[in-house]
């Protein structure tokens, strides 16, 4: 027998037994709670067995179809119960944590996925969930282009003349506009696009206030798709101290959607290069 | 004062106090079984029965799901209980606080407990997820409860030695006292607000407004005791208080020893509220209204009042939670925002009916 | 015994009681009159035990009253107070039963009961046990509580002294209400082996009904004794600052003082 028959047979083998064993441990009726992981989780090709996702997953327009178990970082434990999870795939920053607690003393696995802001998240996250759906092919076909079009990405920001100083803006309500300091995704989003977060005194977010928005001076304002729907351009224009920085004078507003912007998902590399030509178009 | 009210009758129409605890307690076993039933995930009376039964040892594993039987045991049931125990507690310490001062307004809050753990588990929220700290998210949980229930304990200490001379309490004195650190701790709950970022001012109104979701098994070993133990030591209260109507003064002749029962009854108040508050953050008016409505029914008697309290208070938290997690499901409402939205008309309404019979 | 031994009573410089030495033998009425301020309520005080005297002591039956612990002093002494609190959603039968603290384990029993029953009945109260205290009268109420202090006391052995301090126990009633009430007390008295000490303001209602009085002016005593002893004209002038004359030898042998007018104007 020649070692290329030997070898076609081992494949075949393993083939076979592959197919077996992942068709027996293919998980079913997963709940995926972070925007992102539901993204991956689609990415991947699992998005079938996904049987509830939260609210934040809005991407791609399979995931709109699906049943909401709610907000992601006020589950209720019954309430994801209730569609009958095998497994859970959350992000860190989900929670209650009593919430996940009591969802695995009810006997439901919970895989915890990194909520880091960087690139290398991007690919732990591809790899993790491509490890819990078992999809690691996949997965590692993902990781491969996602280094590929990462690398074209840095490059393209790399080659910028200049810096742009950006500010983010939360719209958590009409009249409580938040700031991003240093620590938040929108500030790593900034700093990756080649720009400057106009505000780095502090982390996380604070609310707005006219004397520190003048004094960051942003060229231009950053907020979501969402957020802009809520506001209003000229609500936001009409901030005190918005208007009087160098974007105010010259209405420089940029809005991404959230998912896109913030997620630190599969089109990270297409989000930032897209995030660096809007924030340095002159 | 003379206050003859012709045109009322001669005996007071209340329930025999017998038949109102014993029907109280069929309600609360109704509301019991209701609420271990309803949710997002359905689970009838005989499956109940069935889980229970097999939880014990008893009965095998049929004749109900395996989603069932995860929800019933991990989550609902530590839930009701803990429901339960806190309405009973609130109830009861509310009771107790109003036979104390002689106020029917009066609620544990006056003397500084609520605001105490407040403010205590507003620091340890801000001060626990500072990243030098590393501490992970349940242990998070578990100093915020600690410090909750700490400060709810400090405060009252406070209060009462502020009021206290020469080993005497005087209760007017506390009252005062009570409103003055009240205020002492929502300032320094506004400070810490505005320090704090968004995620730590989200997690202390989180807190704030009182939910019952972090219920389980281990927190009930720990939180279970200490309000029963408390619980029983304040229904013992009950002739003292029926005394304390007298007045402080009439009630040391009558034999009171009004030091003795004072320090019980604020100790046992602050240990049973400050444990509750601890796990499920503020709840309002269960303590203001229980007591309200068994006097309006049953009269004024602390020795049917307390227990009769600890009853009714147990139904309308486990009442009130239920309608948190099933009017948004899967959402869920925070009950203390439920128990005042409903709380409060039904409080001025039972305050129209009142005056008839008391002034 | 009842004994107040040398009481004084001094608030900064001013003395509201000054050497008063009392004693109340089981079985005894005795009266305290005087103009207001004389000290009545504060001698009173002093021997129910709310008041600690800047010198003398208080004994019940050879007992310091301060080494007596709450409960032990309720069961040998009760005290009516000139003012009560409003018991809004009590009914009378309940507000007697509070008297009986001292004496309930747990819950009242039956012979708690009857021993209310018994004492709403001494003060002409049964009719309106079962009633809520607010739809009473000032003097029903006074009587309720009246009634609560006499449950209080009763149910002991009779061999142990047992004393009620009333502080104008008298002064909501109606006439005909006033003497029935005295008269009840002091058979009340009599029949259960228990010391009375009232604070009165009415003289003859004092002089009808009580064994002996005892007369203070400006916290000092100026007489102790029966009726005939102490309401004198130049005792009742000097205490009370008024002119009168005093009847005696009248049926039932007690003085009656008529009050002729103030002896304030006269220089």
């Amino acid at each position: 027998m020649s070692w290329a028959l030997l070898r076609a047979l081992a494949a075949g083998a393993a083939l076979v037994c592959g197919v077996c064993t992942g068709a027996a441990e293919a998980p079913q009726r997963i709940v995926a709670v972070g925007g992102v992981v539901t993204e991956i989780a689609f990415a991947l090709g699992r998005g079938d067995r996904l049987v509830a996702v939260d609210s934040t997953s809005t991407f791609p327009d399979a995931a709109k179809a699906l049943p909401r178990v709610g907000y992601m970082r006020t589950l209720s434990a019954e309430g994801v119960l209730a569609v009958d999870p095998k497994l859970i795939l959350a992000t860190d920053d989900a929670g209650p944590p009593s919430a996940l607690a009591q969802l695995r003393s009810a006997g439901v696995p919970v895989v915890s996925i990194t909520a880091e802001h960087s690139f290398q998240a991007v690919l732990a996250k591809v790899h993790r969930i491509g490890e819990a759906l078992d999809a690691e092919g996949p997965a590692s076909e993902m990781e491969r282009q996602l280094t590929v079009r990462w690398r074209q990405t840095t490059a393209r920001v790399a080659a910028l003349p200049d810096r742009a100083r950006v500010l983010f803006l939360l719209a958590h309500s009409s009249n409580n506009l938040l700031v991003s300091g240093t620590g938040t995704a929108a500030d790593a989003m900034i700093r990756l696009a080649g720009g400057v977060n106009a505000l780095s005194g502090f982390s996380g977010y604070k609310p707005l206030t006219a004397e520190a928005a003048a004094a960051a001076a942003p060229d231009v304002l950053l907020i979501t798709r969402e957020g802009v729907a809520q506001l209003g351009t000229d609500h936001i224009w009409t901030q005190p101290g918005l208007a009087l920085t160098p974007a105010g004078r010259n209405r420089r507003l940029v809005s991404m959607d959230a998912l896109y912007l913030l997620g630190f998902g599969p089109r990270l590399p297409e989000a930032v290069r897209d995030l660096a030509d809007q924030i340095h178009r002159s | 004062m003379e206050a003859v009210l012709h045109g009322l009758p001669a005996a007071p129409p209340r329930l025999p106090g017998a038949a109102a605890l014993i029907g109280l307690a069929v309600l609360l076993l109704a509301v019991v079984l209701l609420a271990t039933g309803r949710g997002a995930v359905a689970i009838g009376p005989a499956q109940i029965f069935r889980i229970v039964v097999h939880a014990l040892g008893l009965g095998n594993r049929t004749g109900f799901s395996d989603q069932q039987w995860a929800v019933l045991v991990t989550i609902r049931a530590p839930r009701v209980i803990l429901a339960v125990l806190t309405g009973a507690g609130l109830a009861l310490a509310g009771a107790v606080t109003q036979g104390l001062f002689r106020n029917p307004l009066a609620d544990p809050s006056l003397i500084g407990v609520s605001s105490g753990a407040a403010i205590a588990a507003a620091g340890a929220i801000v001060v626990g997820s500072a990243p030098a700290l590393h501490l992970v998210a349940p242990l998070r949980l578990a100093v915020v409860s600690c410090a909750a229930f700490t400060g709810g304990l400090l405060a009252v200490l406070l209060v009462r030695r502020l009021a206290s001379r020469e080993g005497r309490t005087s209760l007017p004195a506390m009252l005062l006292a009570g409103i003055a650190i009240t205020a002492l701790a929502e300032a320094g709950i506004g400070a810490l607000s505005f320090v704090s970022n968004d995620e730590q001012l989200r997690n202390i109104t989180f807190w704030r407004l009182g939910s019952l979701g972090a219920a389980s098994w281990p927190l009930l070993a720990i939180v279970a005791p200490v309000v029963i133990l408390g619980a029983l030591r304040l229904l013992r209260l009950s002739a003292s208080l029926d005394a304390y109507a007298l007045g402080e003064r009439e009630a040391a002749h009558v034999g009171v020893d009004a030091q003795r029962v004072k320090t019980i009854a604020i100790i046992g108040s602050a240990l049973v509220v400050g444990a509750l508050v601890s796990v499920t953050g503020i709840i309002w008016f269960v303590g203001l209204l229980a007591p309200h409505v068994v006097r309006l029914l049953c009269g004024p008697g602390h020795r049917l009042l307390l227990p009769a309290c600890a009853l009714l208070g147990a139904i309308l938290v486990t009442l009130a939670d239920l309608a948190a997690r099933t009017l948004v499901a899967p959402a869920e409402l925070p009950i203390g925002m439920l128990t005042a939205f409903i709380g409060a008309p039904a409080f001025l309404m039972l305050l129209r009916k009142r005056r008839r019979w008391s002034e | 015994m009842l004994t107040g031994t040398d009481i004084t009573v001094s608030v900064g410089d001013r003395h509201l009681l000054q050497g008063i030495s009392l004693s109340v033998a089981p079985g005894e009425t005795v009266a305290l009159i005087g103009e207001n301020g004389a000290g009545k309520s504060t001698l009173l005080s002093v021997l129910c035990g709310d008041r600690l005297p800047s010198a003398g002591s208080v004994a019940i039956n050879g007992r310091p009253l301060r080494s007596m612990r709450p409960g032990e002093r309720a069961r040998a002494r009760a005290l009516l107070a000139q003012e009560q609190h409003d018991l809004p959603g009590y009914t009378a039968l309940e507000v007697v039963l509070i008297g009986r603290y001292a004496h309930i384990a747990c819950v009242p029993s039956r012979a708690d009961r009857d021993i209310a029953q018994a004492a709403l009945a001494n003060v002409d109260a049964s009719h309106f046990a079962t009633r809520l205290m607010q739809t009473l009268s000032g003097g029903e109420r006074a009587r309720v509580h009246l009634a609560r202090t006499l449950a209080q006391l009763m149910g002991a052995d009779h061999d142990v002294g047992r004393y009620l301090l009333l502080d104008e126990p008298t002064a909501s009633l109606d006439v005909a209400h006033q003497h029935l009430i005295m008269d009840r007390v002091r058979g009340f008295a009599a029949e259960h082996r228990i010391g009375v000490v009232a604070v009165l303001h009415d003289f003859n209602l004092a002089a009808r009904y009580v064994d002996r009085l005892l007369c203070l002016k400006q916290g000092r005593a100026l007489a102790l004794g029966g009726p005939e002893a102490v309401l004198t004209e130049p005792l009742l002038s000097d205490a009370f600052g008024m002119r009168c004359t005093v009847m005696s030898q009248l049926p039932g042998g007690r003085p009656l003082v008529v009050v002729l007018g103030s002896g304030l104007e006269t220089v």
